[in-house]
């Protein structure tokens, strides 16, 4: 590095530490004495070599949180998920989640050349054992495994769109399968917020018998998503038997969208989903009930991978008793988090507050627990089932009964 | 006879900084003329203001645009790049939010009296109305800027507002007080700069909101004095029309 170069990483280095000092919802951010861990790695920045062990040192700087939404994202990954540049965008066509210790395909778009609880040995010629042992090696037994394992599968299952991936599977038979997966152009529209990078977005509507389904990636371009799922709750599904809002593998978004989202589905003003706590102050998560609200039950679908405003969601539409959430615990990471640019380059998540859903609940290394606990096995999912969706779809067939 | 003497001597203190320090009403009247004068506020009917909302930590930027006219109606267009639209707005009996991000509030009790009471247009020259007593606590530098500090107690019962006066201009350059939304009750500084002439007053065009540790910056860059705003601009949005209904 430059001097000039040297200067500005520690400029970005002083800005991390002087921000989680100032605006960490807690006076001792973590408990630690925040001083003493500026005192500790200064010297260690001062004679970093690299900006990647710059990057490292702030980001063992944030580790030591031991809180989900803090970290700095290279510079680079704002190039690699660049829209326009068609970097590492590409969808492979089909979901996967580590069921046990091994990796299998959950969910498939039509086409596809892949089948529902194939177990997934190696992508491009690497084996995911190694990558799930290295997980395992941080988070095996934490709530925050199933979310890591995800963003493990996600990132390996993703590449430039149109290009070929080599994936090896082992079919319900036991016998190897090898296809080569076109990676397409990623589904739905690019969403910016602020400084985060753009993220394709997509809402999905449809119905499952007379039952209404509703699938969104994130919590991002509210005047579409919003618009989209209150136009069929309360339009094509009005009369809908009931709801399912699968909001499995969603890792959040704007928070405060949680509630736009639950304005289609509470009739009552002044309830909240949960309250934020800043350092100074707090800040309530009202739900603003719309003129016309779905009215029949509510379920809603969560697994390890739904995080951040997913679980503010969930969390707070089961506290206030409008949904019955089905599946397994959330991703324990749902703290209100900003994004800002550093002087280098990096981007740099910080968490601002602290999040209780209305039931009372910290969801940051909780998480929200379903109702009625449901796992995906693999030979579940060879019959060509969803057995979360299932069980969602059984109970608002209960409930409908009951009228 | 100690304890008597340090009272006596911080009674003489607080005297002498109370005689030196000009009243809160005398401060809250210098800078309605500082501005303009009552006689320049009268002229004005109403306004339109364009200008820019830019939270630079989190990079957000949008435009914002407001109409506001006498006596107390109304209406703040954001258009926030990520976020979509927001209005805000009051025909001085309802008030009201519509974002994508949150969906239509009626708002009611505290906050309608909150956002109604702050739509009174000309709102400088009618201080008295909304404050019962101003006092003048200190001085202090804001904003690098030597300041008095005056705390003033609205006349509704609300908590009260800090507001800090250039010694020098008489502007105000920065309000401390607690904004109601959301059900929650968020302390809030407002700074303003930038007094610029606009129509018939001088005002600031540049107001940096400090909220829950971040700031909003709202930079006017038109302000047009006594422009024509057609009544149908103050009404209430659809949504909120069929709330209301709703609710009667």
């Amino acid at each position: 590095m430059s001097p000039g170069e040297r200067q500005v990483q520690l400029e970005s280095f002083e800005h991390v530490w002087k921000t989680i000092r100032d605006k960490h919802w807690e006076a001792k951010p973590g408990g630690l004495d925040w001083q003493k861990v500026h005192d500790e790695l200064r010297p260690k920045a001062e004679q970093a070599k690299t900006a990647d062990e710059m990057t490292a040192i702030m980001s063992d700087m944030l580790a030591r949180l031991k809180q989900s939404h803090f970290k700095v994202i290279s510079a680079s990954a704002y190039k690699d998920m660049d829209m326009e540049a068609s970097w590492g965008s590409g969808d492979a066509g089909f979901d996967a989640r580590v069921l046990g210790d091994a990796a299998y395909v959950v969910r498939v778009d039509p086409n596809v050349p892949v089948s529902l609880g194939w177990k997934i040995r190696k992508i491009r010629n690497r084996d995911l054992d190694t990558a799930i042992r290295a997980v395992d090696s941080v988070y095996k037994g934490t709530n925050y495994r199933d979310l890591r394992m995800t963003s493990m599968l996600q990132s390996r299952l993703t590449g430039i769109p149109g290009s070929g991936m080599t994936v090896e599977f082992e079919d319900g038979n036991g016998q190897t399968v090898i296809k080569t997966i076109l990676l397409k152009q990623p589904r739905g529209k690019p969403a910016a917020f602020g400084n985060l990078p753009p993220v394709p977005v997509f809402v999905e509507t449809s119905k499952v018998g007379n039952t209404g389904y509703i699938r969104f990636n994130m919590f991002l371009d509210p005047m579409r998503l919003i618009s989209t799922i209150g136009g069929f709750a309360t339009g094509e599904c009005a009369t809908c038997d009931g709801m399912v809002i699968d909001v499995r593998g969603n890792p959040g978004g704007i928070g405060i969208m949680a509630t736009a989202v639950a304005g289609w589905f509470i009739d009552k003003a002044n309830l909240k989903l949960g309250t934020m706590h800043m350092r100074d102050s707090t800040l309530n998560f009202v739900v603003n009930p719309r003129p016309k609200t779905f009215a029949g039950p509510v379920a809603v679908l969560i697994d390890g991978a739904s995080a951040s405003t997913s679980e503010i969601f969930a969390g707070g539409m089961q506290d206030l008793k409008r949904a019955r959430l089905f599946g397994t615990r959330s991703a324990a990471a749902a703290l209100p988090s900003i994004v800002e640019v550093l002087p280098n380059g990096n981007g740099f998540q910080y968490a601002v507050a602290n999040y209780i859903s209305s039931g009372g609940k910290t969801l940051e290394a909780n998480g929200v627990v379903p109702d009625e606990e449901v796992r995906l096995t693999p030979a579940g999912l060879l019959t060509g089932k969803d057995a979360v969706l299932d069980a969602a779809l059984s109970w608002i067939g209960k409930q409908k009964g009951k009228k | 006879m100690k304890t008597l003497f340090v009272a006596a001597a911080m009674s003489v203190v607080a005297f002498g900084q109370a005689a030196a320090l000009p009243t809160g009403e005398s401060l809250f009247d210098k800078y309605v003329e500082v501005t303009g004068g009552k006689a320049a506020y009268a002229k004005r009917t109403s306004e339109v203001t364009k200008g820019t909302i830019q939270m630079p930590a989190a990079g957000v930027s949008g435009t914002l645009e407001i109409y506001w006219a006498a006596p107390n109606v109304r209406v703040a267009l954001m258009d926030v790049q990520g976020v979509g639209k927001v209005e805000e707005g009051t025909n001085g009996v309802e008030a009201w939010e519509v974002s994508a991000v949150m969906g239509p509030k009626l708002k009611d009790g505290k906050e309608k009296a909150q956002a109604i009471r702050e739509a009174l247009f000309n709102m400088p020259i009618y201080w008295r109305k909304l404050y019962s007593k101003a006092q003048t606590t200190g001085v202090e530098t804001v904003e690098g800027i030597e300041c008095y500090r005056v705390v003033a107690t609205p006349t509704d019962g609300s908590k009260v507002e800090t507001f800090w006066f250039d010694k020098t201009t008489g502007y105000n350059v920065k309000v401390s007080r607690t904004v109601l939304a959301m059900g929650s009750e968020i302390p809030a500084e407002i700074v303003m700069k930038d007094y610029q002439k606009s129509g018939f007053v001088i005002q600031p065009m540049t107001m940096i909101q400090r909220v829950g540790g971040q700031e909003v910056i709202l930079k006017l860059t038109t302000v047009t004095a006594n422009a024509p705003i057609p009544k149908t601009r103050f009404a209430p949005p659809p949504d909120i029309q069929q709330l209301m209904k709703k609710a009667a």
